[in-house]
């Protein structure tokens, strides 16, 4: 290469220089310059690569993996393992032999996170015991960078999440098995009115099967408009306060064929602080209820007759003894001849008969559960009836019997054979509190209140009763007859009139009288249970 | 059934029950066997039959009306009484009044135990042989049963 370069003097061009070097030298120069610049160059990008290989294998991947397991928590999969550094077992490090200790061979978490590991001068919970964790040799085993550090706690997490979640799991079963379980009927609905809740006892009762209803019925499928009002009452502001629940009441609720089940119904609203979430209804079938006071009455009835059999045995042994002193008597009085004894003997024996039936009638419309049979008829057939077979006993007695009607019978609807024994009852115990010293008189008498039932009323003129008497006379086997009275028969009116949804009224002067006033309804016609007979 | 009669006199009974069927019998089968009977339904017209002639027996039933017969019994056993000695048969329908514990009764109201007791419903066999233990007075440290 050749630079050439003029020489100027005063201006003019006297000449010029050359100057030269060969080029392959600067060739080699610059090649050798070339070089190392890019061996350098290169070096530093290699260098460059290496470390950064390094910075992603301890920092960026573990930072991924842990976003990738933070969304795996998300979507609720807490089961991933989750090893960053040196996984350490404190229960082989430590040789503690702790079986008690939550940690020990526990895999799933490392001990600085368990709560309350009961290594020596540590605080219980985590993190407070961190400080102190830090220390121990176990510790410093896995020892780990932030990033380690980092992972630890997801790990620590994850396992408080798992924990919970059991927790969570368990309440939820055992809430959902007492709704399940429950005795009660449980529907529950949200604020909207649609039922989320549907127990057992709920679906026996409606009908409806749990995943026909939960999401799908609300509050008017199962209360009929005027209910369904009602209970939704205490919604609504009263002189300013929210009411938020409702007492038991007694009303019905629809089955799955629209039908009115009758149920005990008590309901509250539930609140989250002034948000309303929901209502839930609790109820009780009362059918089974009814049936059950029933047996109660029932059974208490039965243990009251068992009770009573002393009693009875009692009066059955003087009866007894009427028969057999009316046999003696009748036998001694053929053997010689006495027609005196003869009668004599043979009414005790009829007697006794009369109140030996009379008292097993008696035991057996008491103890039998017995639900009246409606006819049409005329009560004052009955009445006649009644005073016809009392005829001998109220003559013996002394006694003027009588009867007295008002009204229109022509439309009577009445069990004819539990008035007939409540009026034999009455009219025998009328007849035995016969006046010493006057005439004594029973009267029966009937009224028809225009289709509305009847009244049946019993009085004498006799012995009455003390008060003492008056008031148990419902009690239980109580009677002033001394041997031969039970008690039984007034029982038996009492549980006649209760039958037929009626009321008995008695009335009573101490050496004036007394009077027995029973009230029978007329026939219920829209009661399922009565039963009403087309033979006469 | 035998008869300890003696020809010119009969002995007197006195019977009293609140059931006249049973005063009936029992005074049937007590004159069947050579007593002459009074018979009362109630405690009051009993004890008045009772003191106005002296019986040679009484046959009580305690279960009457209020608690008369109990009272009445207490009344003519109690120790001032000069009828106490009255042989005194119990009419009982219920099997407990026996197994009452009389010497109890005895030391609290100070009465003597009756002689016997007769249980209802009554025989002639069986009241006639209690009778009978009881007016032979051999036993009368012994209560007399039938």
């Amino acid at each position: 290469m050749e630079i050439v370069y003029p020489i100027v003097y005063k201006g003019k061009s006297i000449g010029t220089i050359k100057a030269g070097f060969f080029t392959s030298s600067v060739h080699a120069f610059v090649n050798q310059v070339m070089t190392l610049y890019l061996g350098v160059l290169g070096s530093t990008i290699l260098v460059t690569l290496l470390i950064a290989r390094s910075f992603l294998r301890h920092t960026t991947r573990p930072i991924v993996t842990l976003t990738r397991i933070a969304d795996e928590i998300s979507v609720g999969n807490l089961d991933m393992d989750i090893l960053f550094g040196k996984r350490v077992n404190c229960w082989e490090i430590k040789q503690c032999g702790r079986k008690d200790c939550a940690a020990y061979t526990n895999t799933a978490v490392q001990c600085w996170f368990v709560d309350g590991t009961p290594c020596e001068g540590y605080e219980p919970k985590f993190p407070q015991k961190l400080e102190g964790c830090r220390k121990c040799e176990v510790y410093k085993t896995h020892k780990g960078d932030e990033i380690v550090q980092l992972a630890d706690s997801f790990q620590h997490m994850i396992y408080i999440i798992k924990s919970s979640q059991v927790e969570l799991e368990k309440f939820h079963k055992f809430q959902s098995n007492m709704i399940q379980n429950s005795l009660v009927g449980i529907i529950a609905m949200n604020e909207v009115g649609v039922v989320n809740i549907f127990n057992r006892v709920a679906e026996s009762l409606t009908g409806y099967r749990e995943p026909e209803v939960v999401d799908r019925l609300t509050l008017n499928d199962f209360f009929s408009e005027d209910i369904a009002v009602k209970i939704q009452r205490p919604l609504i502001y009263d002189y300013g306060i929210v009411l938020r629940g409702f007492k038991p009441a007694e009303t019905d609720i629809l089955n799955k064929d629209k039908e009115p089940i009758p149920v005990r119904l008590s309901g509250i609203n539930l609140y989250e602080k002034e948000d309303h979430l929901g209502k839930v209804f609790f109820f009780q079938d009362l059918r089974e209820i009814k049936r059950l006071r029933q047996e109660l009455i029932q059974s208490e009835r039965l243990s009251a007759t068992g009770q009573a059999v002393a009693s009875i045995s009692h009066a059955i042994k003087n009866i007894l003894d009427g028969l057999f002193g009316g046999v003696y008597i009748y036998k001694r009085g053929t053997r010689i001849n006495n027609e005196k004894d003869t009668q004599k003997g043979w009414r005790m024996i009829e007697k006794n008969i009369g109140l030996i039936s009379e008292l097993v009638i008696n035991l057996l419309n008491y103890a039998k559960e017995r639900k009246p049979i409606f006819q049409k008829c005329d009560p004052r057939g009955i009445v006649e009836d009644v005073i016809e077979t009392m005829e001998n006993k109220a003559r013996n007695n002394n006694i003027n019997m009588a009867s007295e009607y008002e009204g229109d019978f022509d439309n009577v609807y009445l069990d004819p054979q539990a008035l007939h024994q409540c009026l034999i009852n009455l009219v025998s115990n009328a007849i035995d509190a016969s006046p010493v010293g006057r005439q004594g008189h029973v009267v029966v008498r009937l009224e028809s209140k225009n289709g509305q039932g009847i009244i049946i009323e019993v009085s004498d003129n006799g012995m009455g009763m003390s008060k003492e008497v008056y008031d148990n006379i419902f009690q239980g086997m109580v009677s002033t007859k001394g041997s031969t009275g039970t008690g039984l028969g007034l029982l038996v009116v009492k549980k006649i009139v209760e039958e037929h949804g009626g009321t008995i009224v008695v009335k009573s002067e101490e050496n004036k009288g007394s009077s027995f006033k029973i009230r029978l309804p007329k026939m219920p016609t829209n009661d399922p249970h009565v039963r009403v007979s087309d033979t006469p | 059934m035998g008869s300890l009669e003696r020809e010119d006199i009969r002995r007197r009974a006195v019977v009293i029950d609140d059931e006249e069927d049973l005063t009936t019998y029992l005074s049937a089968i007590l004159e069947e066997n050579g007593f002459s009977v009074r018979t009362a339904n109630n405690a009051e017209d009993g004890e008045r039959l009772i003191r106005e002639d002296t019986p040679d027996l009484i046959c009580l039933d305690l279960l009457m009306p209020g608690k008369t017969g109990i009272n009445l019994f207490l009344r003519l056993r109690r120790r001032e009484e000069p009828l106490k000695d009255v042989p005194l048969i119990i009419i009982t329908g219920i099997k407990e009044q026996i197994n009452v514990d009389w010497k109890d009764i005895v030391s609290r109201c100070k009465a003597r135990v009756p002689d016997g007791f007769i249980e209802k419903p009554v025989t002639p066999q069986r009241l006639m042989r209690v009778v009978n233990d009881v007016l032979k007075g051999e036993c009368r440290d012994r209560v007399q049963f039938g």
